[in-house]
């Protein structure tokens, strides 16, 4: 009896002491992940989907808090929002949306033209998809569909009576992109005056 | 003592030298050796897991009951990969990107448990120190040459450097997964016929 207390014991506080050791590591590292993340994963699909703003999107950055619904009551999630200006005023906005892929979440980032309210284009951030198949979502050919979609719209593949090609043998990981784009058009149109809000400032 | 430490040291280096006289953790030695850099960098990677795995299990040694001792070593283990997986995200994006997987996979890199159970288990600190650090060294070591071999054979660059000259054609083979077995094949049959050689 003594013997698998004594097991239980050390097991129990061995563990607990890597708990804590890892979320000290997880918090210290917080900030350093997302701004490496924000340098070498959204930071080139943002300057491609925002190509031809005279300002630095990636520097400007906003957060917006929102409610969260599906979080239940006084929840909120912060969303990045990055805004694009030409000649002192604001031109576009772009942020990220997850969608379900194959191979789990696919993030999205939507670039949104203000006054003409259509996608300027889309850029894929983290995804699981299969390589070969799946990952082709990255490709210009299939990213280039999204280009000039209306905001009042949803984005669907040809499949689904939409106007984005499916890539042939990767459906899954295209309805998983349309879907993270449709849901961030919804966000648009429920939230546009605080988006619109929070980057109306140059910064200048 | 200090004639010992020396010596457990350098087992590591030729004697026990991890993929070649040990063939062990031969997943991602054959995974992430495409290019030297990210062999030298899982390398690297490794052999931090491996020298504090070692120290905290031998402090441990003589707390840890015997019949859990495994799931202990690999608590320990898998903290301190998760440890460096996050230092990696944080710090070294584009290598964290290149290794992908086989970082999370090092907890059960058999090298690891192996030194855990075989060595750290049962010897003091310092020594198992020692012992960790000529073994991930070793490790770091293999996995760049090899890296290297396949990198220059297979791409015409060393870490990235165009080494080969213009009229170089690559032989694609020997980034692909047969070129890996190939290549660390031949190196297997070179260090036997050179340990057949000094031994004689």
């Amino acid at each position: 009896m003594r013997e698998i207390l004594r097991m239980i014991v050390v097991l129990a506080a061995i563990t607990g002491v890597s708990g804590l050791v890892l979320a000290g590591v997880n918090q210290g590292t917080k900030d350093q992940r997302k701004k490496q993340l924000l340098q070498f994963v959204q930071g080139p699909a943002i300057s491609e989907v925002l190509a031809g703003s005279e300002n630095q999107p990636l520097d400007d950055v906003r957060e917006l808090e929102v409610a969260a619904a599906e979080e239940g009551q006084g929840a909120v999630s912060v969303v990045d929002i990055f805004p694009a200006y030409k000649s002192d005023e604001l031109w576009a906005v772009a942020f990220e949306w997850t969608g379900k892929g194959y191979g789990g979440d696919i993030g999205v980032i939507v670039g949104i033209d203000v006054a003409a309210e259509k996608l300027l284009g889309i850029g894929i951030t983290a995804h699981k998809e299969t390589p070969g198949l799946g990952s082709r979502i990255r490709e210009e050919g299939f990213r280039s569909g999204f280009a000039g979609l209306g905001l009042s719209g949803a984005a669907e593949v040809k499949a689904d009576g939409g106007e984005v090609d499916a890539i042939s043998g990767a459906t899954v990981s295209s309805r998983g992109v349309c879907e993270a784009v449709t849901e961030a058009f919804e966000f648009y149109r429920e939230h546009k005056e605080a988006i619109l809000a929070s980057v109306a400032d140059t910064g200048k | 003592m200090e004639g010992s430490l020396v010596q457990e040291f350098k087992k590591g280096l030729w004697e026990e030298i991890p993929p070649f006289r040990l063939v062990l953790g031969l997943c991602p030695v054959l995974a992430v050796t495409k290019a030297a850099d990210t062999g030298l960098g899982m390398g690297i990677a490794a052999t931090f897991v491996l020298v504090f795995s070692n120290v905290i299990v031998s402090m441990l040694r003589n707390v840890i009951p015997n019949k859990v001792r495994i799931a202990c070593y690999i608590v320990v283990i898998a903290t301190f990969v998760v440890v460096t997986e996050l230092v990696m995200q944080a710090y070294t994006y584009p290598l964290y990107e290149a290794l992908g997987i086989f970082i999370p996979l090092i907890v059960v890199n058999c090298i690891i448990l192996g030194r855990a159970e075989a060595f750290a288990g049962k010897n003091p600190v310092l020594l198992s120190a020692a012992d960790g650090l000529g073994i991930g060294l070793g490790f770091t070591l293999s996995l760049t040459f090899l890296g290297s071999l396949r990198e220059i054979f297979g791409a015409g660059t060393l870490f990235g450097q165009a080494v080969m000259g213009a009229s170089f054609e690559p032989f694609a083979f020997m980034v692909q997964a047969p070129g890996a077995f190939v290549c660390l094949g031949i190196l297997l049959g070179l260090m036997n016929i050179v340990e057949a050689i000094r031994t004689r």
